[in-house]
């Protein structure tokens, strides 16, 4: 895939990714690019794969087959040195699903975020880590009382967006959002939507979303890639694929989602007829 | 919303530091006065004995409380107040040692095995099972006949045969706990191994690890008194809880039971106490951690 200047060069290209865990193809032949400062949703049912997409491309699987290059250099395989996994890590991070378990238990949320703070800003004064780190907490919209809790302590809500935080201590290019607004509840979801919509415009951060929600695709994303089985089975423009879907599948999807004039028969009859 | 989550956290704040003061309970502060009172005594007993605990009054073998002698003579005409005093420390120190040497074996052995998993950890729970397969006290026992009696080789080899034990619990947990999102969400941010296992693997499996710890204490208590018993252990004439229940035996069929109730009363209070404790802090660990 040769590029023509270094403008639309892409962020995050992936490559005949393959994924194999015994028997079960878990991700089959996966190829796409990602422009730097827009958004990619994958979308589809559980089991398609889409999270161990996301698994592979933040180095916690190690791909069968396939490359996968981020800002690039290749990140195919696992690496050891801490210096290039600490520099992995001001490429790309992750926020997982699950807010309650995302948090170390024992440790206030405020000293994991210096910890990480330590880690990638180690030049900079601790005076400045102390800021920052109250800068990042109202950026998410938590104060001083929250950074001195426990998770267990905190809200599904707040907690999430401690995770928010700290996927933006080391000023990333790159976040995957691994359905990390589907435990939220819809206005909190909307916050987070809207803050997250902030941060890219400050930053130009590129955003993986994976999700099966289409409200939030359609809000966040510029491009959709929809998988099934492991395979995708159609990509482009998130609005073409969401208004006009081709695969049966994603007519499916689109059409189980309840709106105005919206009829539970259409999807069920859509059900048969795939 | 906001004032309610304020108040909230106040409310948990204030709760966490009653529980620092006494979230243990009655008994488990009982106990822990009882195990601070067994810490001092197994450091000063030798300077508060009133008498030489190897000094011999003929006359008075298994003589009763006199004003000088609180709680009489052994059989050896030996004040039993002394030599109790006295014993306390190495009959303490050895499962002391024993607990200390298995937690660290058996912790550091469980980290690896549940970081590393595949191919490391199936050959480190091979290793284990065989270690299982030994019994403590012949290993004690075997280490005795190599090394010679005493209080360090048979702790050293206690050490060993309780390690697999604290080893497959604490690998256990730290399975479970190597497997959730914030373990890998520490490793996609770059935090090295090494850091990861110390400052948050370990801290989330350390109630497990001094639960453990204190039941390798309170089982290292009774082997290694019954080591002593057998004659295995630390040698008479010194004073030792284990050895005093030993020779304290003779007495109990002449009727003079006093030397050991009083040893094996100081070993069975020990043991109880520190177990108590010990489970009381774990529940305590428990109920702040999650």
């Amino acid at each position: 895939m040769p590029d023509a200047g270094p403008k639309s060069e892409p962020i995050v290209e992936v490559a005949g990714l393959r994924k194999v865990f015994g028997e079960h193809v878990a991700v089959d032949d996966v190829s796409f690019t990602v422009e730097a400062g827009s958004s990619l949703a994958i979308v589809g049912e559980s089991g398609s794969g889409k999270t161990t997409v996301a698994r592979m491309l933040s180095g916690l699987e190690r791909p069968t087959a396939g490359t996968i290059r981020v800002c690039g250099r290749d990140r195919s395989r696992p690496v050891r040195r801490a210096a290039e996994r600490r520099r992995r890590a001001r490429e790309l991070q992750i926020v997982f699903q699950d807010p309650y378990t995302s948090l170390d238990p024992r440790e206030e949320v405020g000293d994991g975020l210096l910890e990480l703070l330590a880690l990638h800003q180690s030049e900079r004064p601790r005076e400045w880590r102390q800021e920052r780190l109250m800068e990042m907490a109202e950026l998410v919209g938590l104060d001083e009382r929250h950074l001195r809790s426990r998770p267990g302590e905190l809200s599904g809500g707040q907690r999430q967006r401690i995770t928010i935080a700290r996927a933006l201590v080391s000023e990333p290019r790159i976040v995957i959002l691994d359905e990390s607004l589907a435990s939220l509840d819809v206005s909190l979801q909307a916050q987070i939507l809207n803050l997250l919509g902030d941060i890219r415009e400050e930053t130009g951060i590129t955003y993986i979303l994976i999700s099966h929600d289409l409200a939030v695709v359609l809000q966040l994303a510029t491009e959709t890639l929809v998988m099934k089985d492991g395979r995708i089975v159609e990509s482009g423009r998130t609005v073409d694929v969401l208004h006009s879907p081709e695969h049966p599948y994603t007519k499916l999807l689109c059409d189980s989602v309840p709106r105005r004039g919206w009829k539970p028969e259409r999807a069920l009859q859509g059900a048969e007829s795939n | 919303m906001s004032a309610n989550a304020e108040a909230l956290g106040t409310v948990s704040h204030r709760r966490r530091r009653l529980h620092a003061i006494r979230g243990i309970g009655v008994i488990g502060n009982v106990a822990a006065v009882v195990v601070v009172i067994l810490v001092v005594l197994a450091v000063i007993g030798p300077l508060i004995a009133p008498h030489d605990p190897n000094e011999v009054s003929f006359s008075a073998t298994y003589g009763g409380p006199t004003a000088g002698h609180p709680l009489g003579f052994d059989g050896t005409g030996r004040d039993l107040l002394s030599r109790l005093l006295v014993g306390a420390r190495s009959s303490l120190l050895g499962p002391l040692i024993v607990a200390l040497l298995a937690t660290l074996l058996g912790t550091t052995i469980a980290l690896a095995a549940a970081w590393f998993g595949g191919r490391f950890d199936a050959f480190m729970s091979m290793v284990l099972d065989i270690l299982f397969a030994i019994p403590g006290l012949l290993l004690a026992i075997l280490a005795v006949a190599v090394f010679g009696r005493g209080l360090t080789a048979p702790a050293i080899a206690l050490a060993v045969a309780y390690t697999p034990y604290t080893a497959r619990l604490v690998r256990s947990v730290s399975i479970a706990e190597v497997s959730s999102p914030y373990i890998a969400s520490l490793l996609v941010q770059g935090l090295s191994s090494l850091t990861i296992c110390r400052r948050h693997l370990f801290p989330n499996v350390r109630p497990t690890v001094v639960a453990q710890a204190i039941l390798s204490f309170s089982f290292a208590t009774i082997d290694l008194a019954a080591l002593s018993y057998l004659g295995l252990g630390v040698q008479p004439p010194s004073a030792n809880w284990g050895l005093m229940v030993s020779e304290g035996q003779q007495g109990i069929v002449q009727g003079h039971d006093a030397v050991a109730l009083w040893a094996g009363g100081a070993l069975v209070v020990s043991v109880l106490a520190i177990n108590v404790l010990g489970s009381r802090l774990m529940d305590r660990a428990e109920e702040r951690g999650r």
